[in-house]
């Protein structure tokens, strides 16, 4: 047979261009969407649970605690968490040298011609509080003085005293409320002296005509509409300002009438909780008010009338405090820093101090946290060059143990497991039911290379898209549980750029796996005789 | 009816396939000699387990054979590369099969088309072509609607457009009316019969269907993986005849 020469006539399939097996890709996708979706699904699972693996791993960092000025704590697996100064004792000459001035030195000095830093940072957070409380206080003094006098007046009111006419006409008691309830009073002892009289405990006339009198005159109080022949006997005389009335009575009336009062006096004369909006719209000082509430939203006001009592007292000891601290204020805040640097006691020294790290301990991650401040010391590697760190005010060291660690790369370990696994079954299942439709293509002359090229361009862009819904949700899921139950610090500590690493991790290992499951059963359907993929049923 | 000067189309030497199942060895065609000439209709029959299908797979170049060869177009397909057969699958051979293999998700034209888009037709062409295929088996108006849409005969004529898509030189078909009714599947051969006669396809018929006899022009008896006798139409013609009547 002439073979030679016929098989020209044969010409060579070529492969179609990467745009149109992407839209065949993209088509089969939108076409078989709810399988794909399933698909997805499998994927979508195993790369959330890899991140929440991961992201669990992002948040070893510990929140630093605050610490007192001037020292370090150290905190893990050390006996016991403690509290390190952080810088070593400067001697006076080299204070004065640094620039830090002469009578500052002389309040701190130590014996041995030494004196501590901390001392003078101390001190200048002392100045800066007691300015702060002083500046409060006379704030608060401002408000105090406006309301003081009436407050006391009230509040003196719920304890049932006499109160003089006077008085509650310059606490804003109208007059005609002052002088019917003093009237009112005056009749009371007048009765209580004619019952005084009575043996057999039967009323006279006089004692019903002076109660007529009292209820009279209790109404005129309350301002109630009466008539002239309402009145009982002659009209009494108005009483002056030095005639008294009892407290009990005022309450009464304000009960049952208080428009002519503000919440917090009516409060205070009746005893009542007063509440903290209403005591501000009057005049108290906002911190006052929240501090005499506490946790709740409500006070009294006979705390009020005292703190108002101790108001001096307090302005006094916060003046006091003040100017003894002012000769810190003097110190220059570059001397401070100098000597800082120039004493830093480093991690090595710490940690010879805290001297019982446990056995367990790893020290190949000791961690140095502070607000802003993230430092890692790898001791297993560097040896003692790991600890030249020099510590800062307030650092937080935590030294792990090594068994969280062991834990964590376990943890990692399996959940890449799950993830293969899971995948790679979703993969194989989605590819291998499509044997036939790969035979099938194949015969209407389908080239091996593009076939392969099709499943790997679906299961890439299913992959991808999988792999970042995965990681969101993951990501998401365990930032919200770890916020919700350990606190909004740890997620505020974690970094971002470890999370894009994550984030590149997961998408990384989710397409690998994707299209690693996807290329072993599409290159084998696709390598074998049409014959027999048609055949296969699954 | 033997005429010199008529080319072959398909000629298969000594073909030998072995099936390894096992310990065992399953001679499923022992040795085939067949010669098929351009334009001719051929059936070929056979029992169940004949070798029908096997043969089917070989000319068609959907499997590779044991031994011997087997030529399309005087082109020896065992030496061609995976590119050249593929071509050849896509232009040269229409296949047509009993379970129809259309792609499940696809709409009738989408599975029309398809070839077209291997064979690096321009998309708009492709469709115009589908659409003038599925005109032609009379689905002018199913154009999208999916596979599992359709009945078994609309189905399969779906199938049969896709096999001329790219106009192939043989149209092979397995066993076309194996999973149709008598009178869908009669509808198949003589759309079968009209292609041949119209467009001077080549076809060869895999079937156990007496009706395609009537038909054929050649039929090629097999039995235990070799050719028992090939018979010209004129010469069964009567058997069929008695056949028919004996159903009736």
């Amino acid at each position: 047979m002439p073979n030679g020469s016929a098989k020209a006539a044969v010409g060579r399939q070529t492969q179609l261009p990467f745009r149109r097996a992407l839209e065949i890709s993209l088509k089969s996708l939108r076409i078989r969407f709810w399988r794909s979706m399933i698909t997805a699904g499998g994927i979508f699972l195993g790369i959330a649970f890899l991140t929440v693996v991961l992201t669990q791993s992002l948040m070893q960092w510990p929140v630093p605690e605050k610490v007192d000025a001037g020292y370090v704590r150290v905190s893990g697996q050390v006996n016991g968490p403690g509290d390190f100064s952080v810088w070593t004792p400067v001697k006076i000459e080299e204070g004065i040298k640094a620039g830090i001035p002469e009578d500052v030195i002389k309040r701190v000095a130590a014996e041995d011609g030494t004196f501590s830093l901390a001392d003078i940072v101390q001190g200048q957070i002392q100045a800066k509080r007691a300015d702060r409380n002083l500046r409060r206080v006379r704030q608060e003094a401002k408000g105090l003085s406006k309301i003081k006098d009436k407050l006391a007046f009230y509040v003196n009111a719920a304890t049932d005293a006499d109160l003089k006419v006077g008085d509650a006409i310059k606490a804003g008691v109208p007059r005609y409320v002052a002088r019917n309830l003093a009237i009112l009073a005056a009749v009371r002892k007048e009765l209580e002296a004619e019952l005084a009289k009575t043996e057999n405990g039967r009323e006279t006339k006089r004692a019903k005509r002076l109660r007529a009198e009292m209820d009279f005159y209790l109404a005129a109080a309350l301002d109630k509409n009466l008539k002239p022949s309402d009145a009982p006997g002659r009209p009494r005389k108005a009483p002056g300002g030095s005639a008294t009335f009892k407290g009990s009575d005022l309450a009464d009336v304000v009960r049952e009438q208080p428009d002519w009062i503000n919440p917090l006096y009516s409060g205070a004369a009746l005893d009542q909780e007063i509440n903290v909006d209403d005591a501000v719209r009057c005049g108290v000082p906002r911190t006052i008010a929240k501090h005499l509430a506490g946790e709740g939203k409500t006070f009294k006001a006979g705390p009020l009338n005292d703190a108002v009592k101790a108001h001096d007292t307090w302005m006094r000891i916060w003046q006091r405090r003040s100017e003894r601290n002012a000769i810190f204020k003097t110190v220059p805040k570059a001397a401070v820093a100098t000597l800082a640097r120039a004493h830093a006691r480093t991690l090595n020294d710490i940690l010879a101090d805290a001297r019982n790290v446990a056995e367990d301990a790893d020290l190949t991650n000791v961690m140095v946290v502070n607000e802003g401040r993230k430092v890692k010391a790898d001791f297993a590697r560097d040896g003692k060059a790991a600890g030249l760190v020099r510590l800062e005010d307030g650092d937080n060291i935590y030294v792990p143990d090594r068994n969280s660690r062991y834990r964590m790369i376990w943890l990692v370990v399996m959940s890449l497991l799950v993830c293969a696994v899971g995948i790679t079954n979703s993969m194989l299942m989605a590819v291998t039911e499509r044997y036939k439709e790969i035979g099938t293509m194949k015969c209407l002359g389908a080239l091996d290379k593009f076939v392969v090229e099709l499943f790997m361009l679906e299961s890439g862009m299913m992959g991808i898209a999988a792999s970042i819904l995965g990681w969101v949700v993951g990501f998401l899921l365990m930032v919200l549980l770890a916020g919700a139950t350990r606190g909004w610090d740890l997620v505020a500590n974690i970094q971002g750029m470890a999370v894009l690493v994550t984030f590149f991790e997961a998408i990384g290992i989710g397409l690998l796996l994707t299209l690693v499951a996807t290329i072993a059963p599409a290159k084998r359907a696709a390598d074998m005789p049409p014959a027999m993929a048609l055949r296969s049923e699954i | 009816m033997a005429n010199e000067k008529r080319e072959y189309v398909v000629r298969t030497k000594d073909l030998v396939k072995e099936f390894v199942m096992g310990d065992t060895v399953l001679r499923a065609l022992k040795g085939i000699q067949l010669d098929i000439y351009r334009g001719e209709y051929i059936s070929i029959m056979g029992p169940s387990g004949s070798g029908k299908s096997t043969l089917f797979n070989m000319v068609g170049g959907l499997d590779k054979p044991t031994s011997g060869t087997v030529f399309i177009n005087d082109v020896d397909m065992a030496q061609l590369d995976a590119q050249e057969l593929a071509y050849l699958r896509c232009r040269t051979i229409g296949y047509i099969f009993q379970s129809f293999n259309l792609i499940p998700v696809m709409t009738a034209l989408e599975n029309v088309v398809l070839p077209t888009v291997f064979a690096g037709v321009p998309q708009d062409e492709g469709i115009e072509r589908g659409i003038e295929l599925l005109n032609m088996v009379g689905l002018g108006d199913r154009l999208h609607h999916k596979p599992t849409e359709l009945s078994g005969g609309q189905q399969q004529r779906v199938a049969c457009a896709r096999a001329l898509a790219n106009n192939p030189a043989i149209i092979l078909a397995d066993e076309p009316t194996g999973n149709l009714d008598l009178k869908t599947g009669k509808e198949i051969i003589d759309l079968l019969k009209r292609l041949n006669k119209e467009q001077g396809v080549t076809v060869i018929s895999a079937t156990h269907d007496l009706k395609m006899i009537d038909i054929s022009d050649r039929i090629v008896w097999i039995r235990d993986g070799q050719v028992e006798r090939i018979e010209d139409r004129e010469d069964v013609e009567l058997r069929v005849g008695v056949m028919e009547h004996e159903e009736e």
